[in-house]
């Protein structure tokens, strides 16, 4: 028989798939596509998967769970299912877009289990994160300028380690870690100068186990792999031992008139949330907010603009709630006016020993504020009221009026208000407003900008305040604040209370013709 | 490894450096109580956004939150406003009288 017919006979399909094995490159596909590169290998990777053969389809399965960190549903997902693949190439084309890429595969499942279908242009997000878009005058950091800075943070971060022993460990390790380099410590200039100029140093210190692990303990379990990057994606457990997506972006620029480095970023993960009727649902929310801005560079617009930037943001990914934590001097007085402390999380930071201590009130709401208030909150709050009181009365040189003074801010204040708050708060029912509002009428206390209480002789006093305003200052505490639209609107009710419309657009130079 | 740290906070000026950080003026600027409108400007922007809700029960939400935070004439200012910006077939002209 003519063997060319034989030939010509073969069915389309089977010829495709001696194609398939006599192969495209798999590998080549996988890394072009991780890279944005969607051209040939990419394309003939998508057209051949739906005609492997099982036995190519096991292994080249295999291959992505163990080099691409892929789950075993993804993997073979990904090798059959159109839709999938689309997912895939999208957010591997929207990470180019911002110069960034994936590490594997398996960081676009985890994007995928993040995001909705057809919520894959995450570059909207990184673009957004960009100090240098953001504020005037800012140089971006990129690559190794970034993983050095990042090294300068985790030891920033020692400085708030609870357990002494624990500090002294980790800061030691750290030490040794880069001097067996020839390495200063991270915060030191000349240390970043020499991992800048000699980057294999930063690929040795990825390479210690150990140090990885207390990168990811003190920065949110983040990985020294992706220090150079924008953009990470890795998996968290819960307290149920669920695997829950994580995203994280955080972009660094520099001002090169002051070196002062600004950066912005933030974090989206799930959550998983137990319904009134016992279901379980998973909501999106936003946390780790960082907006540290340089002085210089804020200048007439950019705040507007930047949140302003956020809203869509907010609205296309579906972001349902963001955690804030309040504990810049005054921040933790601001935030007081538009949430309250949001327990479950605040539960989630406590050591080991306090949660031994707080045993099953944990789940109670009530109880486990009344913990968090009489451990965490009360005693800082009641600290700073009598340095503030102390500060105050010590500046006044009249005894009679220092005493009239005394009355009223020992007596009255500290004592006999401040005890009814107390006792609100030990059961569980008083609010981080009920605090910042102590002697509200009261503003006598001065501060300068840093937020300390000063003398209001002091040249440095610049901002006046009351009592309440000046012992909350600088607590630490945790706020959730949904991100409904009518959420955002209650937000702006609280910080404007209520103000009226024709005044707030005359003040944007826009006049309606009401009524 | 879990390392219990204290919590910290990235919000403002010189919000990475311990001991520094107050940034009255970063709270003044996201409050808009700065020179800056920065409240106006977002307050403008979810006006422009509620145009886009479908769902009555949503738009039932801001206009109880306004009446409960506003006094009478600036409830009714801004129920004039949404008169005006809220398109034709918007769930607010269904719900206004609700608020007469």
């Amino acid at each position: 028989m003519d063997t060319t017919s034989e030939a010509a006979r073969i069915p389309e399909k089977a010829k495709k798939t001696k194609d398939a094995q006599k192969g495209f490159e798999f590998t080549g596909a996988i890394e072009d596509l991780k890279t944005g590169e969607i051209g040939g290998n990419v394309k003939r990777l998508f057209e051949f998967s739906s005609l492997l053969s099982k036995d190519n389809r096991t292994k080249l399965g295999e291959h992505l769970q163990r080099y691409e960190a892929c789950s075993p549903e993804f993997a073979t997902k990904f090798l059959a299912d159109r839709r999938l693949q689309n997912r895939v190439k999208k957010i591997a084309q929207s990470l180019a877009e911002s110069d960034e890429r994936l590490l594997s595969l398996g960081e676009a499942e985890i994007c995928c289990d993040l995001m909705e279908p057809g919520k894959e242009d995450i570059s909207q997000i990184i673009e957004a994160m960009s100090p240098k878009k953001q504020f005037k005058g800012l140089v971006e950091l990129k690559g190794p300028q970034v993983a050095g800075k990042r090294l300068a943070d985790l030891w920033e971060q020692l400085k708030y380690i609870t357990d002494p022993e624990q500090g002294r460990e980790a800061t030691e390790y750290i030490q040794a870690a880069f001097k067996k380099l020839g390495l200063g410590p991270p915060n030191d200039p000349a240390t970043l100068e020499a991992l800048l100029s000699d980057p294999k140093k930063i690929d040795l210190l990825k390479r210690d186990k150990y140090l990885q692990d207390i990168y990811a303990a003190l920065l949110d379990d983040r990985s020294m792999d992706s220090m150079d990057r924008s953009v990470e994606f890795y998996w968290r457990k819960d307290e149920s031992g669920e695997k829950l997506p994580v995203m994280y972006v955080e972009r660094y620029a520099v001002n090169p008139k002051t070196e002062s480095v600004s950066k912005l970023g933030f974090e989206i993960t799930l959550e998983t949330e137990v319904r009134p009727d016992g279901t379980k649902r998973k909501k999106r929310i936003m946390q780790n907010v960082m907006i540290v801005i340089d002085e210089q560079a804020r200048g007439s617009n950019e705040g507007s603009q930047f949140l302003l930037s956020l809203m869509p943001i907010i609205n296309k990914f579906g972001i349902e709630e963001g955690e804030f934590v309040a504990n810049l001097k005054i921040g933790s007085y601001n935030w007081t006016k538009i949430a309250d402390m949001d327990v479950p999380s605040m539960v989630k930071t406590l050591s080991n020993e306090d949660l031994k201590d707080l045993g099953k009130d944990a789940e109670d709401e009530k109880k486990a504020k009344a913990f968090i208030m009489q451990h965490k909150i009360l005693p800082t709050f009641e600290k700073n009221m009598a340095i503030a009181i102390g500060i105050f009365l010590h500046s006044i040189k009249n005894p009679g009026e220092r005493q009239k003074m005394e009355q009223k801010l020992v007596k009255e204040l500290m004592e006999k208000e401040y005890g009814k708050i107390k006792e609100k708060a030990l059961a569980g029912e008083a609010a981080m407003e009920d605090l910042a509002n102590l002697g509200k009428d009261l503003r006598v206390f001065r501060f300068d900008e840093d937020g300390h209480v000063v003398a209001p002789d002091n040249p440095k006093a610049k901002i006046e305040g009351h009592l309440g305003k000046a012992a909350i200052m600088g607590i630490p505490w945790k706020a959730r604040v949904p991100l409904t639209r009518e959420a955002r609107f209650g937000m702006i009710e609280k910080l404007q209370r209520g103000s009226p419309i024709k005044a707030l657009m005359q003040k944007m130079g826009i006049l309606f013709n009401i009524g | 490894m879990k390392i219990n740290k204290n919590l910290t906070s990235q919000l403002g000026r010189n919000a990475d450096q311990p001991g520094k950080g107050s940034d009255f003026a970063f709270y003044d600027w996201l409050q808009g109580t700065d020179k800056q409108p920065t409240l106006p400007k977002i307050f403008l922007w979810l006006l422009d956004d509620l145009k886009e809700e479908n769902d009555p029960a949503e738009v039932k939400k801001v206009l109880d939150l306004w009446q409960q935070s506003t006094d009478i004439n600036e409830f009714k200012n801004r129920m004039a406003l949404l008169e005006k910006i809220m398109p034709p077939h918007h769930p607010f002209h269904n719900l206004k009288n609700e608020y007469k």
